[in-house]
């Protein structure tokens, strides 16, 4: 789900080694160097920033709180890691990864040029990965520039491949994650008050959520009226006795992200409502249901589109999207929409969402599940309804 | 309390002002790239002129005549972008169908086009867009920048809630920091308090230990007694952000710490003397520098051990940028930005404090009301 990117990830910072052992990396990095010895590449070049960092923190585990940092990965030999921060923090960002060779750069353009004729790639043929999606173009046009001998080629297809299919410690990494989240929307029941701003029942969830080590949280929520909007960023409005609130939670807890939502009504639901919710529950389950190895992604969307019948509600849970990859990046592939292509692998993990708006009302209900060979895990437990006490 | 009939005059003022520049620079429109992912050192242009802080990339054209097209990613965030970009026309789109929405959408509209946001603009949809309009857009990455030097009435209205917010916070994480506390729970108590108070965002950075190196991001560890906790918190209230420095003690200070940081309030006073309409922002840095350079500390006044003295806060305005001895914007009146002597010193280790200012006609006028001293409490 999209949300408010902050000006920094601001929550615990650190490497929980006992988690992502180094081992973990070492694989890695011995399959990435696998993948440039078989397309003919001398080194890739994995870029990202703190938007989308999961393509240069597969293989470093490192995190740019804040701008970029790019990993250069040889065929052979040992990666570096240039971090978009000052001299002073090189020994804090060596301690969020496990590359011995971390260095500063102030303007990208000028450290990539001098490590890669460092390196001896200044006449070469190097892979990219993350640069399309994320490199700044004012800075891809200086590096060419600089480099006319380096052959570029666009790799983000191998490397999502390797990064689709996750290990059991990226597995355990997002049930952290997910446990932190699954915190946070149990939480709010608490929280939620009549004459209670959605500002403060929001900061309430994000500190449950902080608590639990997460490096990153977001939120989104509508309340009220909201509800038979859109979702949005916690805003001040008060809530009062039998308002819906409608409530998303993003957590990133060692690089890995898991999401979740529900439906909370202040007070006692309506039939309308209940009717509300269970629909974007019943969808949500359908897709958990159908989401097995081997199924067609577009399998999982049509599920979800024959629970919620109607067009209108189908194009309001659409908009949103139903659901997608998710891992060290928030949003990963497969994206489940009708007519998707391809399958569900085993060792997939998911986020399921479905998020509608009828007429005044609204609902939302989500999980992250980790599908394995046998069996399809939740992570985070999906709910139809949450009734909260309206009063103290 | 600004109105919203306020907010959308203030707002429209600031479009006509750059609507005026792109005349002078032969700017037909001017088309604003942001990338979604917001920065405190980096001027959201988008935002400045729409009072809308995007979720995902959006683009926003300006046409000389003040026409505004607001192009937002997601689509389902069209209702808010309405609610807050007053008089524009609102168009919601899928990330991924954005370049060609903008690219239509500008042939509408007088050209030729100006650009701004190259320097955040993912080469995949730079590649996508110019080859629908073409690479050769006229340059109009200074433009908005050089109109937004100084704070309008309802901006500082904003970065003043910012300020007394983040003398909340830094209350807060005196209330709660105790031995055996996570750096990480602390932060989070810290930014629950501000996030109640109005806070939307924050550049947090709060560390923690006998003897801190830099500011860092929180960790794992767990406080202990007689730690130094170094904060840099920066809440944003309404698009404003406002940084307040400060250090906590968990124990009695020692007398070398309470010596070393009476050098940082001498530093920052002499900073706010300097900081005068008229002069360049250098002088700031030079009063500072000559401080604790004074005290024996003058190697320690330079990389890697200290990048700048203060700085501007995105995401309305970033001027006068890095407070440093080699940049000289000239200090104008209703600037606003921080200035922290924050220091490494070798005796007691990374030790911080500023504080966020708007000059006045006498000086500096300080919006952040925590005392400056060196706060402790017995572990």
């Amino acid at each position: 789900m999209q949300t408010l990117h902050p000006v920094i990830k601001r929550g615990g910072l650190y490497w929980d080694q006992e988690l992502l052992p180094r081992s973990v990396f070492e694989h890695r990095l011995q399959a990435v160097q696998a993948e440039i010895a078989s397309s003919g590449d001398d080194a890739w070049v994995l870029y990202g920033d703190a938007m989308r960092y999961g393509d240069m923190a597969y293989v470093s585990h490192f995190l740019p709180r804040t701008r970029s940092a790019v990993a250069l990965v040889p065929r052979d030999g040992p990666p570096t890691l240039l971090a978009s921060v000052g001299a002073r923090d090189i020994p804090a960002s060596k301690e969020l990864t496990w590359f011995d060779d971390v260095r500063p750069f102030t303007r990208l353009p000028d450290a990539f040029v001098k490590l890669l004729v460092e390196r001896g790639f200044g006449r070469a043929r190097i892979g990219t990965a993350g640069t399309r999606a994320s490199l700044p173009v004012a800075e891809w046009t200086a590096i060419r520039h600089d480099l006319p001998n380096v052959e570029w080629h666009d790799r983000d297809d191998a490397l999502r491949r390797l990064r689709a299919t996750k290990e059991d410690a990226a597995v355990a990494a997002v049930r952290r994650a997910a446990a932190a989240v699954q915190l946070g929307l149990e939480s709010a029941a608490a929280a939620l008050r009549a004459g209670e701003s959605v500002r403060r029942v929001a900061a309430l969830v994000d500190r449950e959520v902080r608590r639990q080590g997460a490096e990153d949280v977001r939120l989104l929520v509508a309340s009220g009226e909201q509800a038979g909007h859109a979702l949005r960023p916690p805003d001040d409005r008060v809530l009062v006795e039998g308002d819906p609130f409608l409530l998303f939670v993003g957590a990133e807890v060692q690089r890995y992200w898991a999401e979740g939502a529900r439906t909370y009504v202040l007070g006692s639901a309506t039939d309308e409502l209940r009717v509300c919710a269970n629909r974007a529950y019943d969808a949500a389950r359908a897709m958990a249901t159908a989401a097995r190895p081997g199924a067609p992604v577009a399998s999982l969307a049509d599920a979800a589109r024959e629970r919620l019948g109607d067009r209108d509600l189908t194009a309001s849970a659409e908009s949103y999207g139903l659901g997608h990859g998710i891992g060290l990046d928030a949003h990963e592939s497969p994206t489940i929409a009708a007519g998707a292509q391809g399958s569900v692998a085993a060792r997939t993990i998911l986020a399921l969402h479905v998020v509608l708006h009828d007429g005044p009302l609204g609902a939302a209900a989500g999980q992250t599940v980790s599908v394995h060979e046998r069996e399809t895990r939740p992570l985070i437990d999906l709910v139809p309804l949450v009734e909260c006490r309206a009063s103290t | 309390m600004l109105t919203l009939l306020d907010v959308k005059t203030d707002v429209q003022r600031r479009v006509e002002r750059v609507t005026e520049r792109m005349t002078q620079d032969g700017i037909a429109t001017l088309l604003l790239y942001n990338s979604g992912q917001h920065n405190m050192l980096r001027m959201d242009q988008v935002f400045y002129l729409t009072d809308y802080r995007p979720l995902g990339p959006t683009v926003l054209l300006v046409a000389r005549d003040g026409t505004r097209v607001l192009v937002t990613s997601p689509r389902w965030d069209i209702e808010r972008a309405q609610g807050n970009a007053h008089e524009c026309r609102v168009v919601g789109v899928d990330a991924d169908g954005l370049a060609a929405s903008v690219a239509r959408l500008a042939r509408e509209l007088p050209q030729p086009l100006g650009l701004a946001g190259r320097g955040v603009m993912p080469l995949g949809f730079a590649d996508e867009l110019f080859a629908e309009l073409g690479s050769d857009l006229i340059d109009g990455e200074t433009l908005v920048p050089s109109v937004g030097t100084t704070r309008t009435p309802v901006e500082l209205e904003r970065i003043e809630r910012a300020a007394l917010i983040a003398d909340v916070g830094f209350q807060r994480l005196r209330e709660v920091a105790q031995v055996g506390m996570r750096e990480y729970e602390l932060a989070a108590e810290v930014e629950a308090a501000m996030q109640s108070e109005g806070s939307e965002d924050n550049f947090g950075l709060i560390g923690a230990g006998a003897h801190n190196v830099a500011i860092r991001a929180p960790t794992d560890r767990r406080l202990e007694r007689g730690d130094v906790i170094v904060g840099e918190i920066t809440p944003c209230y309404r698009g404003y952000l406002a940084q307040l420095c400060r250090t906590f003690v968990l124990g009695k200070p020692t007398d070398l710490q309470r010596q070393k940081f009476d050098l940082l309030i001498a530093a920052e006073q002499r900073g706010f003397e300097a900081a005068m309409p008229g002069r360049p922002s250098s002088d700031i840095a030079r009063a500072i520098n000559e401080v604790i350079a004074n005290a024996g500390y003058a190697e320690y006044c330079r990389q890697p051990y200290m990048r700048t003295r203060g700085h501007g806060l995105g995401l309305g305005g970033v001027v006068p940028y890095d407070v440093t001895e080699d940049t000289s914007p000239v200090i104008q009146e209703q600037m606003s930005f921080v200035i922290h002597p924050n220091q490494y010193i070798p005796e007691t280790g990374y030790l911080m404090v500023g504080d966020t200012v708007v000059i006045e006609s006498d000086g500096p006028r300080r919006l952040t009301q925590t005392p400056i001293e060196l706060f402790w409490r017995e572990a």
